[in-house]
């Protein structure tokens, strides 16, 4: 669950711990009262730039924020008569202090009758943030729905990247109130009108929460018909992508289609961001580990020793070595003893997938230790509950699907291993070169095209070069001249 | 039409399959009851629309398409049974709270998991599994096909052949035997890899047949050259390796160009 709120872990904290209470939650409020004009001005001038600075402020003010300072801000900002206010009020409780602030600030507040939707929609976020870091869902869920409710029926560009913000929390609360089934009619309402809005952001936002949505019920079909059958914008944010990447690879993984998994799950990491977002980048590496394995490649080492994910992966790593290692003992008991971790992480249906994968790789080291071997023996190596046929059968596909190059005796009842081919004497080597040498090649050609050179410094630096360079030419001529001229004395 | 009148005619309709009397007499009731079940019986759109009448019908409509389900696998009829499945799906997921779980969910859901492995369409599997809770698989009538499923990406061709005598239901054989079928293909393919020599008695063995006549003409067909009594595999390994001089040429020539840029 944590890994969606990507945007929201950043460390931006600001306030000083040394603050008082009541300084900082102060400070809060000015800070809010701020952000409440940014957004006046920004809707006033129809300029998207306010209204974005102060949502990425978001996620720091979040930490700060109390009910205290909500209260006061949504009293103050809204004018007594607005039933906004009294409905976003019935959410927060003052404390007998504010109250007194409450009844004295009401009387300047009133001449602002009208309330950009813009400010309305920002302090009912406040309040629904609020509501859901307070665990309180279910209040979460009503404020939610008519804040959806009221920036729907308005169509200002400027509401916009408000929109998106509100959609992903309003998703989030029912979520969190595990109704996330309620909420699907309306995003797929939503997406269609900020589809035909032209509103990027939301839709790629609005896209990802409906994979979500899918995908937490299991819905793997209906995702991907819905992936094939909508569009991810283009301009949307590389977070927004990198989630959409994740999800695809998700689906392709379940498909059994590994390859374009892998493709997706290592772009989305790629494509996250490097230093914040611990939690998504943790959940993806999860799954890129199992998709690895499935296609019969073991994850690079240095994966599971990343500083932030090393705990995490843990279990994964466990995992991973025996599969290497081909020991279907220690597989069954690692997944016996992680098994509630894996469903939690919702791995565990891959990783049973898993067990036809460590037999092929006990096999595989079977096949390079031993020229030939009983079948009756692989299963005792292997700790295979079965007969001697069942393992003959396994094993003549493993040689079929091209794991291990070996030969069947069927009346001896053995394996025989083919002789290893030096590899120098086969193309292997040349192919190699060739993909090194083509890499490098590319690797020369796109940094000269990244080259930029400065406009400015075309004539006259490289004129000053081009004259310093021939002042050493003509030195070094006149050394040699010179030289030439003493041994030309010396000869004589 | 009405509730009770439905509920009449799906009862007469289980009657008959019980006294398995002759399909002409069946096939107009499946009529009628599959378009009782669309049209007649309500089908809420919002969860506010449900009360105990609704429910009632829910419940009626679940038990049609099961019937039906079970009757059409019955007769062979396994594309109709696709499309009653994809019918009772809404019922199974989306409808799951307003009534109880049926007794065959299980069985019904089981036998869909069987029919996508004939149809080889493991993706599509996998993604219906999903849907199936974790102690759901463990009940028999899914556990089944997902042992075989194992079974058949491992190659433990036996242990799928060996499932027959444990088979949940009578219904599942009829998958089986498809399966048994394309087995014999997987085991083939196989074996041309694997073996180099195979002893025609020993390879009756290996590919499960009990017949030899129709072993004979199963090597015929697939062009394996029989040596006295032995099929002989060809393997080519000893092809004579060539030398790629054209992609050589190629590979030359682009280095060089690009080598050139270089400089």
């Amino acid at each position: 669950m944590a890994d969606v709120e990507m945007v929201d872990k950043s460390n931006t904290e600001q306030a000083t711990p040394k603050d008082t209470p009541k300084e900082a939650s102060s400070l809060t409020l000015a800070d809010l009262k701020r952000n409440v004009q940014l957004i006046e001005k920004g809707a006033d001038t129809k300029e998207i730039r306010f209204i974005t600075s102060v949502l990425r402020q978001t996620s720091a003010i979040r930490k700060k924020i109390t009910e205290s300072v909500l209260y006061q801000i949504v009293s103050t900002t809204f004018s007594v008569n607005d039933p906004k206010r009294a409905f976003l009020l019935t959410y927060l409780k003052p404390s007998s202090e504010e109250m007194e602030i409450d009844n004295t600030t009401t009387t300047t507040s009133t001449k602002d009758a009208h309330l950009d939707p813009e400010v309305e929609s920002y302090l009912h976020l406040l309040v629904l943030i609020f509501l859901i870091d307070q665990k309180r869902y279910d209040q979460a869920t009503t404020c939610a729905t008519s804040l959806v409710e009221t920036i729907q029926s308005k169509n200002r560009i400027t509401l916009y990247p408000l929109s998106s913000k509100i959609f992903f929390y309003y998703s989030l609360a029912f979520e969190m109130a595990k109704k996330l089934e309620q909420v699907r009619p309306a995003l797929l309402k939503a997406l269609r009108t900020a589809t035909l809005r032209h509103n990027d952001e939301g839709q790629a936002t609005l896209t990802n929460l409906i994979l979500r949505n899918y995908l937490e019920y299991n819905l793997v079909e209906q995702a991907d018909q819905w992936v094939n059958n909508t569009e991810f914008p283009e301009n949307a944010s590389s977070n927004q992508y990198a989630r959409y990447l994740y999800y695809q690879g998700r689906i392709k993984a379940i498909q059994l289609d590994y390859a374009e998994s892998y493709k997706y799950l290592t772009q989305a990491i790629r494509k996250a961001p490097q230093n914040t977002a611990a939690g998504f980048r943790r959940t993806v590496y999860k799954l890129l580990c199992i998709v690895q394995l499935l296609t019969g490649e073991i994850p690079e080492r240095n994966i599971f020793s990343q500083k932030s994910l090393k705990v995490a992966l843990k279990p994964y790593f466990t995992l991973t070595q025996s599969v290497r290692v081909g020991d279907l003992v220690s597989f069954h008991s690692v997944v016996e003893q992680y098994s509630s971790l894996f469903k939690e992480d919702k791995t565990f249906t891959l990783i049973q997938r898993l067990h036809t994968n460590v037999i092929k790789a006990g096999l595989k080291k079977i096949n390079t230790a031993y020229s030939r071997i009983s079948f009756d023996d692989i299963c005792k190596k292997l700790k295979f509950d079965g007969t001697a046929q069942d393992i003959m059968f396994i094993v003549s596909k493993t040689i079929k699907d091209g794991v291990i190059d070996a030969t069947i005796d069927y009346e001896g009842g053995y394996l025989q291993s083919k002789d290893t081919v030096d590899a120098y004497s086969t193309q292997e080597p040349l192919v190699a070169f060739s993909d090194r040498i083509d890499i490098c090649l590319k690797i020369h050609n796109d940094s000269l095209k990244a080259m930029r050179f400065h406009p400015d410094l075309n004539k006259a630096e490289t004129e000053k070069i081009a004259e310093v360079a021939k002042t050493i030419k003509q030195e070094m001529e006149r050394q040699a001249e010179e030289s030439s001229d003493n041994e030309g004395d010396y000869d004589f | 039409m009405d509730h009770n009148s439905i509920s009449a005619q799906l009862n007469n309709f289980k009657k008959l399959v019980q006294s398995s009397s002759d399909p002409s007499q069946i096939t107009p009731l499946v009529n009628q009851l599959k378009i009782a079940s669309i049209i007649y019986l309500a089908k809420p759109e919002t969860s506010a629309d449900v009360n105990d009448k609704v429910k009632q019908d829910l419940v009626l409509a679940r038990d049609i398409l099961e019937c039906l389900s079970l009757y059409s696998i019955k007769i062979k009829d396994l594309d109709s049974f696709d499309r009653y499945y994809s019918q009772l799906k809404t019922y199974y997921y989306d409808y799951k709270k307003f009534m109880n779980q049926s007794s065959v969910e299980h069985q019904v859901i089981g036998l869909y998991l069987m029919r996508l492995l004939t149809k080889h369409q493991t993706s599509l599997f996998h993604s219906e599994l999903e849907l199936i809770s974790l102690e759901d698989r463990e009940n028999p009538f899914i556990k089944f096909p997902l042992l075989i499923e194992k079974s058949m990406t491992e190659g433990s061709y036996n242990k799928v052949v060996q499932s027959k005598s444990v088979v949940p239901s009578e219904y599942y054989q009829c998958f089986l035997d498809i399966l048994a079928e394309s087995i014999k293909e997987d085991i083939a393919n196989c074996s041309e890899k694997s073996f180099k020599t195979l002893s025609l008695k020993d390879a009756e063995k290996v590919l499960l047949f009990n017949n030899s006549a129709q072993f004979n003409q199963y090597v015929k067909s697939r062009n394996w050259t029989v040596q006295g009594d032995k099929i002989k595999f060809s393997n080519n390994d000893n092809a004579a390796v060539e030398i790629p001089s054209i992609q050589l040429i190629h590979q030359t020539l682009h280095y060089a160009k690009e080598l050139e840029r270089i400089v």
